[in-house]
This record gives C-alpha cells, sequence and structure tokens, in this order.
C-alpha cells in the first residue's frame, strides 16, 4: 500500500486502475484512491488490477457510493503534512460522511456496509456500523426489530427471563 | 481481468427465518458483519439489542460485548475536600470492588477534586493567574485524563469562572460533557449597590452556557430557555457565603446543579430548557447551609450539608418541581468511638505526599472487609454511653441503598441506613473508621472543617479514542 501511494504522489495521480460491478458498470479511479480498499491495495501489490477489478458481488449503485467516498477520502494522508488543510477538510469529510449515510434506506445501508466490509475499506465499514448503531439508540426491543424488520423468535418466557437479567436498562 | 474472491466475507448463515423478505437484515447481513455492527451500541442499547432476537442475543453473549461490570455499581469511596488542605482527601473501604486510589499524583499540574459524575473526576489546578488555571477530566480507576482546553472567558463580568460540571453517563456513551454555570460575583465585596443591576433578573429567562463535548473537543455556546420563574434577583443571589459548594447530580439526560442560595438550575439537554428549583425552607435557613445534592437509587435528593437532619426527595410528579421531606435522622447522637480502626480508612494523601511516599496501595490491600455484611460495626444505639453530640457534615447519598454517609467532628465516617430510622430516632448506625486527616488542625491559622465531598461510583471503561 505504501508503494502504491508513493507512486500516486509521485506521478501526480498515480496510475489507474479500473473497477466493475456485479452489473458490468465500470469506474475509473487512481490507484491511490482504488488502494483505501485493502483488498484492492493487496491485488495493486501482488501486480493484478491492470485488466480491470471485477467486484461480482457489489452493485453499480452500491459501488457508486463507494468510489464517491474513497474519492472524498483520498486526500486524507496528502494532507496529513499540513495541519491547516487538514483541519479544515476534516469539517467537509465529516460533513459529506454524515449526509452520504444519513437518507439511506435499510437495504442500501446494509448492502453499503457489506461492500465496506468485502472491500475491507474501514473507516467506510466503521461509519455505517455506526450509523446503525445510532438507529438503534434509545430504542425499545420492539422498536428495534420494527426498525430493522427482525422476528421476535424468543418465547413470552424467554423474553422475559432475558429482560430480566438487563433489569436496570429497562426500570428507567 | 481478475475477480476480487470474497476469501474475509462469510457466506450468510442458511437458517434464516422463513418470513424474511429478500431485503431483511437477517436476509443480507452475514453473522460476522452483524457481529461488527453490534461491538458499536452504547451499553444501553446492547442491553435492548439483547432482547431482539436470538442471534443477536447469541452473538453479544458469545464475544461478551456487554460489560455491565465496567459500569459504576458500587461506592469506590469518598473524596473530601478539607479546608486549607491543598489535595483532596480519599476516604474509602479498603480492596471492595473495583480498588481506586484517591491520590492523584499522576496530572501535570497539582489539582483539587471539584466534581463527579459516574466514575469521572473533575480536577481544577491550584494555579489560579487567568490562562493559567487547568481542569482536568480523570477516571481513578484507570488512570486515564483528559485535559480540557480552557473555558471562555465571558463578556460582562459578573461570571466567576471556576464553575464546571460534569454531564456523563457510560451506560449511553463515553463521551462526556462539561457544563460551565454562570455564578454572581461581581458584587460580593462591594457595599455600594447599582439598583439598576441589583435588580436584574437571575438568572435570564435565556441562559447560554458554555459547554464542552469530548465529541467536538471544543467549547461551545449552547441556549437554555427557562420554565417558570426565576430565582430571583441579582441582589439575592450575591448573598450567597463564601464556602462555595460545588454540587450537582446528573440523570436521564438532566443536569441539577446547586447554585447561588441553594436554588438548583435543572437543565435538560436535550430540549434545551431549564427550570429553577425552589430551595427547601425559608431563606434564614438556607443562609446557614449549603444543600447537598445527590442520587439515591434513580431519584434526586438533598439535605443541608452541615446540618442534615432532614432529607428531601426531590418531587418531579406534576411538571413542579418540589423538594418534600423524606426521612428526619438523628444525626447528632453520635457514639463514643473506643476504636481507632474502622472498616473503611482514609489515604491520607497530604501527609503521604509531604512524606513522598506515593504508593499505599500495597498497605491498604492487606486488610479485607466486607462492607455489605450486617454487623459490620453498627453502633449501639439504644447504649445511651454510645451516644455523643459533635459537629455533622454531610458526605454523600448512596447511590444504590438507602443509605447516607457523614462525618463527626471530622473525626469519624459514618453511614446512616435510612431505612431503619424512625422519625428522629436512631436506627441503624455504622462506624466507618476514622476519616480526619493526620494532625490536621493542629497547626497554627488552619481553621479546620470539609469545604466540599464528591461520592466516586468508579466505572472501569476506557474514554472514546483521540479525544485528547
Amino acid at each position: 500500500m505504501a508503494a502504491a501511494a508513493a507512486e500516486a504522489t509521485t506521478d501526480g495521480g498515480g496510475k489507474m486502475i479500473i473497477l466493475i460491478s456485479a452489473d458490468g458498470k465500470r469506474f475509473e479511479v487512481t490507484e491511490a484512491v482504488a488502494s483505501q480498499s485493502q483488498l484492492i491495495s493487496n491485488m495493486i501489490e501482488d501486480d493484478c488490477t491492470e485488466n480491470g477489478v471485477r467486484l461480482p458481488n457489489v452493485d453499480g449503485d452500491i459501488l457508486t457510493m463507494v468510489v464517491d467516498y474513497c474519492n472524498m477520502h483520498a486526500g486524507d494522508a496528502a494532507a496529513a503534512g499540513d495541519t491547516m488543510k487538514a483541519s479544515s477538510t476534516e469539517e467537509e469529510l465529516k460533513k459529506f460522511d454524515a449526509e452520504l449515510v444519513q437518507a439511506l434506506e435499510n437495504p442500501v445501508l446494509f448492502k453499503l456496509i457489506l461492500a465496506a466490509n468485502f472491500l475491507n475499506i474501514k473507516s467506510l465499514l466503521d461509519m455505517t456500523c455506526q450509523r446503525v448503531a445510532d438507529m438503534m439508540s434509545g430504542k425499545t426491543p420492539e422498536q428495534m426489530r420494527e426498525t430493522f424488520s427482525i422476528e421476535n423468535d424468543f418465547t413470552p418466557e424467554e423474553e422475559a427471563a432475558i429482560r430480566q437479567e438487563n433489569a436496570w436498562a429497562f426500570d428507567d | 481481468m481478475v475477480t476480487a474472491t470474497p476469501a474475509n466475507c462469510s457466506v450468510a448463515a442458511s437458517s434464516r427465518e422463513p418470513g424474511d423478505t429478500e431485503e431483511s437484515m437477517a436476509k443480507l447481513l452475514p453473522d460476522d458483519v452483524l457481529t461488527i455492527i453490534l461491538r458499536c451500541p452504547a451499553p444501553h442499547d446492547l442491553a435492548m439489542s439483547r432482547c431482539v432476537c436470538k442471534l443477536w442475543c447469541t452473538i453479544i453473549d458469545t464475544h461478551r460485548m456487554l460489560r455491565v461490570d465496567l459500569l459504576p455499581h458500587s461506592v469506590g469511596g469518598i473524596f473530601i475536600n478539607f479546608h486549607d488542605l491543598g489535595l483532596s482527601e480519599f476516604f474509602a473501604r479498603p480492596s471492595t470492588g473495583p480498588t481506586i486510589s484517591g491520590n492523584i499524583n499522576y496530572l501535570p499540574l497539582t489539582s483539587i477534586v471539584r466534581g463527579h459524575c459516574n466514575g469521572l473526576l473533575l480536577l481544577y489546578s491550584h494555579i489560579s493567574r487567568p490562562g493559567m488555571k487547568q481542569f482536568y477530566v480523570v477516571n481513578p480507576a484507570t488512570r486515564q485524563w483528559v485535559q480540557l482546553p480552557p473555558p471562555p472567558r465571558p463578556d460582562i463580568g459578573i461570571m466567576h469562572l471556576d464553575n464546571l460540571y460534569l454531564a456523563f453517563d457510560p451506560t449511553l456513551s463515553s463521551h462526556f460533557e462539561v457544563f460551565q454555570i454562570p455564578y454572581v460575583d461581581v458584587f460580593r465585596h462591594r457595599s455600594e449597590l447599582n439598583p439598576a443591576i441589583e435588580g436584574i433578573e437571575w438568572p435570564p429567562s435565556t441562559c447560554v452556557l458554555h459547554v464542552f463535548s469530548t465529541r467536538t473537543r471544543q467549547w461551545e455556546e449552547r441556549s437554555f430557555v427557562r420554565e417558570g420563574e426565576a430565582a430571583g434577583s441579582l441582589a439575592i443571589i450575591r448573598r450567597d457565603f463564601p464556602n462555595f459548594l460545588h454540587n450537582a447530580v446528573y440523570c436521564r439526560g438532566v443536569l441539577y446543579v446547586r447554585c447561588q442560595t441553594n436554588f438548583v438550575m435543572r437543565i435538560s439537554l436535550s430540549d434545551g430548557k431549564y427550570r429553577i428549583i425552589k430551595p427547601p425552607v425559608e431563606i434564614e435557613r438556607y443562609e446557614e447551609s449549603n444543600i447537598y445534592m445527590g442520587l439515591s437509587q434513580k431519584r434526586v435528593y438533598c439535605t443541608f450539608f452541615d446540618d442534615p437532619d432532614i432529607i428531601y426527595i426531590l418531587d418531579e410528579s406534576y411538571g413542579e418541581m418540589e423538594w418534600v421531606q423524606k426521612n428526619a435522622i438523628s444525626c447528632l447522637v453520635i457514639h463514643a468511638f473506643q476504636q481507632t480502626d474502622g472498616p473503611w480508612t482514609l489515604q491520607d494523601i497530604t501527609i503521604m505526599n509531604i512524606l513522598m511516599r506515593t504508593d499505599m496501595t500495597t498497605a491498604i490491600e492487606e486488610q479485607n472487609f466486607d462492607w455489605d455484611s450486617d454487623n459490620d460495626n453498627f453502633i449501639n444505639t439504644t447504649d445511651e454511653r454510645n451516644l455523643r453530640y459533635g459537629r455533622i457534615t454531610f458526605l454523600g447519598f448512596h447511590p444504590y441503598k438507602e443509605v447516607v454517609f457523614s462525618s463527626h467532628s471530622l473525626s469519624r465516617g459514618l453511614a446512616y441506613h435510612l431505612n431503619t430510622m424512625k422519625f428522629r430516632g436512631f436506627g441503624k448506625i455504622q462506624d466507618l473508621g476514622n476519616l480526619g486527616p493526620k494532625y490536621y488542625g493542629g497547626c497554627m491559622g488552619i481553621q479546620p472543617f470539609i469545604e466540599e465531598s464528591f461520592l466516586c461510583t468508579p466505572w472501569m471503561g476506557e474514554f472514546p479514542k483521540d479525544i485528547n
């Protein structure tokens, strides 16, 4: 990864690679942008990205979001040396991140999480998982089931027992 | 062309409920991804998540994600600020639950405890020159600490600066906030009064507070709109006496702060509103003593710090915030203490630091008592020879039991079991042991009394990453 990043900064933008979604959409990105994905970074190191990288379990609309995210965050490493620049972009990044996940329907959010996990982009995975945690925040088990369309598979006795184990959280 | 294989992405478990739709969480997310998600919620939300379905419960339990044991659940001890001593003393039962040391000698500047909230301490450094004073938030259980950026200077000259309060609930988040509460100070030493200023309503109908949050790592202004009456005018407020007691309670998103002349600001953090709670009795009484608030079994209580014979409970039932008398205890009735040792000990930090002996933990750990035992040094209150009068100072409310702590004549710590107290009767009183610092009061020029006390409930958790 370090080698790829160095290459990208020395020759201004670096080599381009092509990502291909499950439904055949093609995305041309620099190696620096793509190597935020640990999976692709490893492939770049292994020198096997020349004819494009096919991602059979990431749809085009999801990959669009991932590429947008990576483009936006590609400046992170470059700006790290310049503290002024880093602090000004930090605000923008936070805003961009918030807007990216804010309005997503559950299935899209889950697919984005899956893509972040599969491509191994830690910051995107952290952010999207945190978004789900934020959706759980302050909710009762019933509300959580409703939010995420989860079926209650406890018997009433089992559920009562399990609630009792964490009575401290329920007696507010 | 290469195809990225989902090597690090396990295939979704096959045994799903038949009712799942194509797009449901259970259908889309494999267990390993669900596991990553369930590592994020705060303990309270995780406790709720356990009850959602069997899969969630199994994941949470298998990975031991819900660490209730790390949350505050016991009394670790009491930090006591004795007048004229430069360090906070720590009165504690040795080796019960998570052991914490009251000797906070790992900060850049020597500091004194000025606040506590759910395991975190707020400390002020001694240097009082503007711009030099430092404020720290410390977890004594883990020795993690954060230095706060300097609180903003107020625009007008009527605010006393060193008046900060913690809002922290580790069941909801490991982030904390610090509130700067305005304090009227400018008139204290002036005899000439300007009627126009003295008549100003206090606190104002919109109170702008400076708040530090570890989420933003900076001080921000937040407005709180008052519901109901003001406490009075500036003329009334400035009648407060000089020994200011830092005292606040934080519970369920509401911060209760004791202010001058014993009115309480009840600040609701979620909806930007605040209320004034009037003191429990008439003005003649509260000019004599600060009230001390505390949380016990999730209810807010108060009593008088220097004369704690009546315990009040805050009645919030009809939106009318009111202190209601709950217990009357005969605090003056005291044991003629014969033994020198009790189950609790004072860490004697001042003397310890003078002697340059910084690590007392080994000496303390040698003792082992079970404070919850029913026969733990109870005073026989039926024997009159055991009864003696003295100066009582309140130390705190037990957060999980109907017990209050107090100091008798700066020498013994006592625990009153309120549920055993009859009206002005004796009930069960435990002698906890000696709490007077060595040689305290014996030196010329020192007026011995307790200024402040903070009951500490250890939190074994970690601060969020990169909050420094």
